[in-house]
């Protein structure tokens, strides 16, 4: 089920947030959320729920178990064995058919044996839940987490609806001591800015997002190997729009979601664009994700205590994981070695004192990194990738400027620089102080009524295919 | 090795998110209260206005309240009343979705000797094949049925087409079980008029009733049945018509249509039984074959229940087939009737020029020269 869609917004949400806060009992609330975020979840494919109560029972067994056991050697085996069950399901739904064709294709002409392809449908947000999930197991072997005694409230805390296909990455560290103190009554300033957040991240995402893809990014891809200077920067200064609008604004709504049920969520999104490094843009960009791999994979590895050679190949790890995570890409891959080779040059620059020290310039020249990072994020292959720069580079040639202001339009383009302004220049939904005057809720209700419209063009969130 | 107690505790560690990172805080402000209610209730009102817009100005011929002249007509009204007034009955007909609305008539006169009219009708499923072939009985023989007939023909989840229902020409050959219970009508209605189309389309049915004038039509038919797409037509004759977008909204919109079609529907396929009964004990031969949608479309929607309930759709008709029922010609490649990814609209819908090459090859025996 997508939050912007009828059947959510119209049959979902209003029955689930009555069930909430009208039924009795700390535990029947938590059943009727795991059950109520099961059925969002098998909306989609109900073929996939037992898969993740499999995941969730194993990862309450097993976290039971480690902090039961004393013996070193048995809790680290307890550790492994989940974390080989849980990468093993991402790895089979996930990666089996990157792994199989990579191989096929580098082997193959050698005459090793081929593997099949497997063509398995990908359960949406299983990267997402796993990463819940294992960051619970750990937590626990690192004794920073005591486990749930309440299966109940693990299988809440995994399937909740609002981060269920999308994030953010929650930890049970954020949410268990919320669940057992559910309030028994809704607050008033509480759902206002769930409202408010719930509203405006809709916004992003159907009345921004949504338009920009339609009449820049979707067609300009679509003829990546025409795109000349001008379409080229129009397409990637559209994607880099698009993405933002789009990711952020699912993640508002899940912050916005949890608030109507009580709940609070981390933050996902600090406006990244204006961050003035790439060191910045990752504690400002998927937040939940980058302190994830920070806190479970950069700092096991040694994090940034040694030379700077070490430091270089703990980024390069994390952020080639990173970059897999998000898909069995190679352009994924790449883009995550690129963002690591930013951050380590960055990491390099800064212990030479070679960093610019104007803020408008380091700022200009982050946003334009993250730019060439978002091509190869969106395309369809490395060679479209490579094509799509050096169009922006200028090495497929020029259009006239008043050609493609007239094959643009002027409202188009003029939509595109607001979308610009409102990253750069104004506060995002995490910083503005909202109003809660009659006449704010009144125009809310108007703007969420507008999305509602939009509706009928729905399109799924960029997120939801990791 | 020795067992902690399940309750002995360990205390959490700090963690290393900023404190402001990890939970947004949510400020006091008076008039929070007043705010939500103002917000409910402005909601609901305003979802009132378009909902009672809507139904009052009926622009896409949605709900039969005929209050206002709509944007666009009922098609299977129209065309219904189209065949009763022609002269010469046809005897042969084109049925199927708009994926056939593309086929001439012209051409299957030329195949198969005898009138013919095309009754390809917007989201058609079986109930709109028995129906039609009802109506059309009623008004006279029918020997040919050219049927193209798509995998979404049986789906499980979606009811019957309101279009239909409120077809004042065709709702009495609908039986009485395919009609939804009237909470499944009510939402499917409200749903539908809160789309942006029927909004904008309500303003602009509004507008032209003040203004005295009509706009040009998305789509018309001749007296054979036979749709033209004016506006688009236009683009495509002066090379300025581009495929691509538009594939792009097909596959947004067929991968919601495949959402939830998790197998063939009982009730559709009994429906599309009793259409081959009455077919066969009137005598009438039945062509099937499933319009293929564009390539791309095809591949984008890989991960979709698409392939599955097509190959359940193939199974179904061979079998059909087997049974001596009707006569089905699998196309499961453009290649295979000389098609061109070039020549479609969209993600589904075939030009002409690509459905006379089909028709061509469904009927071998002759071949038709109509452009």
């Amino acid at each position: 089920m997508l939050f912007n869609s009828y059947i959510f917004v119209l049959g979902f949400l209003p029955l689930m947030l009555a069930a909430w806060w009208l039924v009795p009992g700390h535990r029947t609330r938590l059943i009727l959320l795991t059950l109520a975020s099961y059925w969002f979840y098998g909306w989609w494919n109900y073929r996939f729920v037992p898969l993740m109560i499999l995941s969730t029972s194993a990862d309450f067994v097993a976290g039971w178990q480690i902090h039961r056991t004393v013996s070193r050697r048995k809790r680290t085996a307890w550790l492994v064995g989940l974390l080989i069950f849980n990468l093993g399901l991402l790895g089979i739904f996930k990666y089996f058919d990157f792994v199989a064709s990579t191989w096929n294709a580098v082997l193959g002409p050698l005459n090793a044996p081929l593997l099949p392809l497997m063509h398995v449908v990908l359960p949406i947000g299983i990267s997402f839940y796993t990463f819940n999930s294992i960051s619970y197991t750990i937590d626990i072997y690192r004794g920073r987490l005591v486990p749930s005694r309440s299966f109940v409230e693990f299988a809440a805390f995994v399937a909740m609806f609002p981060h269920l296909i999308a994030g953010p990455i929650v930890r049970y560290s954020d949410m268990g001591e919320q669940f057992r103190e559910l309030r028994r009554k809704p607050r008033g300033d509480e759902t206002a800015v769930g409202l408010w957040l719930l509203v405006l991240g809709m916004a992003k995402k159907v009345l921004v997002a949504d338009i920009i893809a339609a009449h820049f990014v979707t067609p300009l891809f679509a003829s990546a190997a025409a795109l000349r200077f001008l379409g080229a920067w129009l397409a990637v200064v559209g994607y880099t729009l698009q993405i933002y609008f789009d990711f952020s604004g699912y993640s508002d709504m899940a912050v916005g979601l949890a608030l109507l049920l009580g709940l609070r969520f981390p933050q996902n999104f600090n406006s990244p664009y204006k961050s003035a490094n790439p060191s910045e843009f990752w504690r400002r960009w998927h937040m939940s994700l980058s302190f994830w791999l920070r806190d479970y994979l950069f700092i096991p590895l040694g994090g940034s205590r040694g030379s700077l050679r070490k430091t270089a190949r703990n980024i390069g790890i994390t952020m080639f994981l990173g970059g897999l995570w998000h898909g069995a890409s190679w352009t994924f891959v790449v883009w995550g070695l690129y963002h690591g080779v930013l951050l380590s040059g960055h990491a390099s620059l800064k212990r030479r004192g070679l960093v610019p020290r104007s803020h408008t310039v380091a700022v200009a020249a982050t946003f334009l990194s993250v730019m060439v990072g978002w091509v190869l994020f969106r395309a369809e292959s490395l060679e479209t990738a490579v094509g799509i720069i050096g169009a922006m580079a200028g090495s497929r040639g020029f259009e006239p400027a008043t050609a493609a202001w007239r094959a643009w339009g002027t409202p188009h383009l003029l939509f595109l620089a607001a979308g610009l302004a409102v990253v750069f220049a104004l506060p995002n939904t995490w910083q503005i102080r909202y109003p809660r005057t009659v006449a704010a809720g009144i125009g809310l209700a108007a703007l969420f009524v507008v999305c509602l419209l939009r509706f009928a063009t729905q399109s799924p969130f960029i997120y939801f295919q990791f | 090795m020795t067992r902690r107690s399940p309750t002995a505790s360990i205390p959490p560690a700090a963690d290393e998110r900023p404190d402001e990172v990890r939970h947004i805080r949510v400020d006091t402000t008076p008039g929070s209260r007043r705010f939500v209610v103002s917000f409910v209730v402005a909601w609901f009102a305003c979802c009132a206005i378009v909902l009672l817009l809507s139904l009052v100005v009926d622009p896409l011929s949605s709900y039969g309240t005929r209050l206002m002249p709509p944007l666009v007509l009922n098609d299977r009204d129209e065309k219904a009343t189209a065949y009763r007034h022609l002269s010469t009955k046809p005897l042969a007909i084109i049925l199927g979705s708009s994926r056939v609305n593309k086929f001439p008539p012209r051409c299957l006169e030329q195949l198969l000797g005898v009138p013919a009219f095309n009754f390809g009708l917007n989201s058609a499923r079986s109930e709109d094949y028995l129906a039609v072939l009802r109506f059309a009985q009623a008004q006279g023989p029918v020997r040919r049925i050219l049927l193209g007939i798509d995998p979404e023909a049986f789906h499980n989840v979606v009811p019957t087409e309101e279009r239909l229902l409120s077809s004042s020409s065709l709702a009495p050959f609908v039986d009485r079980g395919w009609r939804p219970r009237w909470p499944v009508r009510v939402t499917l209605g409200a749903v539908e008029a809160l789309k942006w189309e029927s909004f904008v389309s309500s303003l602009r049915s509004i507008e032209f009733l003040i203004a005295g004038r009509r706009p040009e039509p998305v789509y018309e038919f001749d007296s054979t049945g036979f749709v033209r797409y004016p506006e688009v037509e236009r683009l495509v004759r002066a090379g300025r018509y581009e495929l691509r977008p538009h594939i792009n909204l097909s596959v947004a919109d067929y991968r919601r249509r495949y959402e939830g079609y998790t197998a063939l529907s009982s009730w559709r396929v009994a429906a599309f039984d009793e259409f081959l009964r009455i077919a066969n004990v009137a005598g009438t031969r039945v062509d099937a074959f499933i319009p293929p949608p564009h390539p791309t479309l095809v591949s984008e929607l890989a991960q979709t229940t698409l392939l599955a309930r097509t190959r359940e759709t193939e199974a179904l008709l061979s079998d059909y087939e087997r049974r001596g029922l009707l006569h089905y010609v699998p196309l499961p490649t453009l290649m295979r009737f000389g098609g061109d990814s070039t020549l479609y609209f969209d993600g589904v819908h075939m030009m002409e020029a690509n459905a006379v090459r089909l028709m061509n090859e469904v009927y071998r025996s002759g071949t038709c020269a109509v452009q």
